[in-house]
């Protein structure tokens, strides 16, 4: 079972509702958390845990044999991205920082002058959180610095994730709804967007549904930072998508102190108003899921 | 005739020598060749579409791919990006950053650089 | 002259457009003609803090193309299933091959590969829109958004800076709120610029991102300036973005404190110098955009002042036969 979290502004506490929901899921299921943000994962550094189990991300890499090339241009030619650069003799360069991998060149070479090298763009880690008898997997993916090519860095981290069997796989997306976030969300159950009452995060809320709509994903809106604005339009586009809005989390400073401390609030402070909230969110997402 | 040359000016504009020079190569629309004899006076000029103003990605490298195509020695336009330098320089064609006035002025400015 | 400034900060979040939203305004209160570009159509917020829900004018935008598998000539071979490197070929549940679009780049692979004529076809797709609106403090704003699932690209922004031109007068000051992150197209958001202002926040991941981006402005031998945005939330990292100014001649323009006032004035959908213009963050904010004006009416000084003295062309690495 894939249950994604994403919300379309960043900060909107994304990671915050991941993070609780992950480790409440986890005392009754076997769960493994994929930390899907690329270009700034902060899973593990709300879960206080250090990534371990480095691997990297390659991507494809044109590599011309030139005593095999017989200069037909015909990779210079297919090459959309501008990655391969022929000399007025034929003779192709490769630009890697321009290559995105898709082996068009190595497919259309006659005789098979261009070999599969690889480049690294990042690493997937996977580390074992253990909290106050909680344990699960929390699997993360990071682009190096400068990259921004985020989809295979995304597939890889995901893929890694759905590798570790599991009763339930929950997966944080990255802000947006760019091709970054709906790799992510392919084949994902139910979605939960995480939005919050200000023009800005009306504004992303709609990207997201329109999204999980084209999609064909179930989507549940949860409104993060509650009070500081008015929801009326929220409302009205939880009807417009038919996605329920299914909980409120007011802002707190218990969360704020969750983040100083390090842990989770719903560990920190397990009778906290807003733990509540994330167990009223779990046990709705049981129900749904039992209901299928 | 080894002095003869044909040098290239991006431009947004089909207006021949009165084309103004564009602060962007790899997405400029076209370029404006001239032809040059050996005085570096004007032989011939003509127009062709920059294919890099069409590219998603790497515009500069398909704008560089034509400009070898027509043998292009020197590029004229205001700004060139990390993907332009790499590729212009690797195939030894010449760049010189200006813009903003025709190209036949543009051409008086930069006689004693070629 | 015409003046295009380039706010850039790297990434998201770190107030980039409150900064250049805050400069467009002062500019048009004092007589300017402003034209501004919204270049981050992955997360366009400039018309979000000015309060504008309407468009005058909208257009398709199309950059990619995606391929698709034609049902009736397919003859199911899944010599494309395999090979394809987004993984984005799959078969339904009727049976038949499809291509996810959204994870589809539309590359020729599939299409070279498919023994059969014609039973792959590439399309183009629309990847956005463009827009525009006459805001209500006076000056035009270009913007774009992206479809569900498409890339942002430096072709979108250049589109978008072409449009500005257009409606752009001699004396015209183009802010462009750059497209986030340092791929191609923060490269087209700089490219052209006569100067670029850097906003950062003092966190470690604000400051990497500027570096990255100082790289390009070298590159383009651009002058530059910096806002510092939420100084007070970590001072010592604050006096390290301020010594990497001084150390790269790099024109403190401000810095401005955390405040409240900020994230209010976005939930009330009015600029912050407007609706607060006492606040600390108004203040600062209006001193920075004094500055810039300044630095506008005494360009050729300033210019001369900040441009890099000697060139660093920033030459991406490429693979070439051994001689």
């Amino acid at each position: 079972m894939i249950i994604s979290v994403s919300g379309g502004k960043g900060g909107t506490g994304k990671s915050t509702v991941t993070v609780n929901i992950a480790i409440l899921l986890a005392q009754k299921y076997s769960l493994v958390l994929a930390d899907l943000d690329v270009e700034d994962p902060n899973d593990h550094i709300l879960l206080s845990v250090k990534p371990e189990n480095r691997e990297p991300i390659n991507i494809m890499l044109p590599f011309v044999d030139y005593k095999k090339c017989i200069k037909c241009r015909a990779c210079g030619n297919v090459c959309d991205t501008g990655a391969m650069l022929l000399s007025p003799e034929g003779i192709p360069y490769v630009i890697p920082r321009l290559c995105s991998g898709c082996r068009t060149c190595y497919y259309v070479c006659p005789t098979k002058a261009i070999e599969e090298g690889k480049r690294t763009i990042g690493y997937t880690y996977l580390t074992n959180v253990d909290m106050d008898g909680i344990s699960f997997k929390l699997v993360s993916g990071k682009l190096i610095e400068g990259e921004e090519h985020t989809p295979p860095a995304v597939i890889a981290a995901k893929e890694r994730a759905l590798n570790i069997d599991a009763e339930i796989h929950l997966i944080d997306t990255s802000a947006g709804t760019s091709n970054t976030v709906a790799t992510a969300l392919d084949n994902s159950k139910i979605v939960l967007a995480v939005t919050e009452p200000t023009p800005l995060g009306l504004h992303d809320l709609e990207l997201i549904l329109k999204l999980t709509s084209l999609m064909k994903i179930k989507t549940f809106i949860v409104i993060n930072r509650a009070g500081i604005g008015p929801e009326d339009d929220h409302v009205k586009l939880s009807r417009q998508y038919r996605s329920e809005i299914i909980a409120r989390i007011p802002y707190s400073r218990d969360v704020v102190e969750s983040y100083i401390k390090g842990k989770p609030i719903v560990l920190y402070k397990k009778d906290s108003k807003i733990s509540q909230i994330f167990y009223d969110i779990v046990n709705y997402l049981e129900e749904v899921v039992n209901d299928d | 005739m080894v002095n003869e040359m044909k040098v290239a000016f991006a431009t947004e504009e089909k207006n021949g020598l009165d084309s103004i020079v564009s602060t962007k190569f790899g997405r400029a629309a076209y370029f404006v060749i001239v032809e040059l004899d050996n005085d570096k006076k004007i032989k011939d000029n003509y127009i062709i579409v920059n294919p890099g103003g069409e590219a998603r990605s790497g515009a500069a490298i398909k704008a560089v791919q034509k400009l070898l195509e027509e043998k292009v020695a020197v590029v004229v336009a205001g700004a060139f990006g990390p993907n332009a330098l790499v590729a212009l320089d690797e195939m030894n064609i010449k760049h010189i950053v200006l813009s903003g006035v025709k190209v036949s002025e543009a051409l008086g400015q930069i006689t004693d650089k070629l | 002259m015409m003046i295009e400034i380039a706010v850039a900060s790297g990434k998201g979040g770190v107030g980039k457009s409150t900064v250049s939203t805050s400069i467009a305004i002062y500019l048009s209160r004092r007589k300017r003609n402003v034209v501004a570009i919204d270049a981050d159509a992955d997360a366009a917020n400039f018309h979000l803090i000015l309060g504008e829900d309407r468009w005058d004018w909208k257009k398709s935008y199309s950059d990619s193309m995606i391929a698709k598998i034609i049902e009736e000539k397919c003859i199911k071979c899944g010599n494309c299933l395999g090979k394809c490197s987004y993984k984005a070929i799959y078969i339904d549940e009727r049976g038949n091959y499809r291509i996810n679009p959204i994870l589809c780049e539309g590359c020729l692979t599939c299409t070279l590969v498919c023994p059969v004529r014609g039973a792959i076809v590439r399309e183009k797709v629309e990847s956005g829109k463009l827009y525009r609106v006459n805001t209500k403090y006076g000056f035009p704003l270009i913007s774009a958004s992206l479809n569900p699932g498409r890339p942002n690209s430096g072709k979108l922004v250049t589109e978008e800076k072409e449009l500005a031109k257009e409606i752009a007068e001699d004396d015209s000051i183009i802010i462009i709120d750059s497209a986030a992150g340092i791929g191609c197209q923060v490269v087209s958001s700089l490219a052209g610029a006569n100067m670029v202002i850097l906003v950062a926040e003092p966190t470690p991941a604000s400051f990497n991102a500027i570096k990255r981006v100082h790289v390009l402005t070298k590159h383009f031998m651009q002058p530059v300036a910096l806002v510092i945005n939420k100084y007070d939330i970590n001072l010592q990292m604050s006096d390290t973005l301020e010594d990497f100014a001084q150390e790269n001649n790099i024109d403190l323009l401000g810095k401005i404190p955390y405040d409240e006032s900020i994230p209010k004035s976005m939930a009330s959908r009015v600029p912050v110098i407007e609706l607060f213009p006492n606040s600390p963050a108004a203040k600062a904010l209006i001193n920075i955009s004094a500055k810039v004006e300044y630095i506008i009416d005494n360009w050729h000084e300033w210019f001369i002042g900040h441009r890099p003295k000697k060139p660093e062309p920033y030459k991406p690495i490429i693979i070439k036969p051994m001689s």
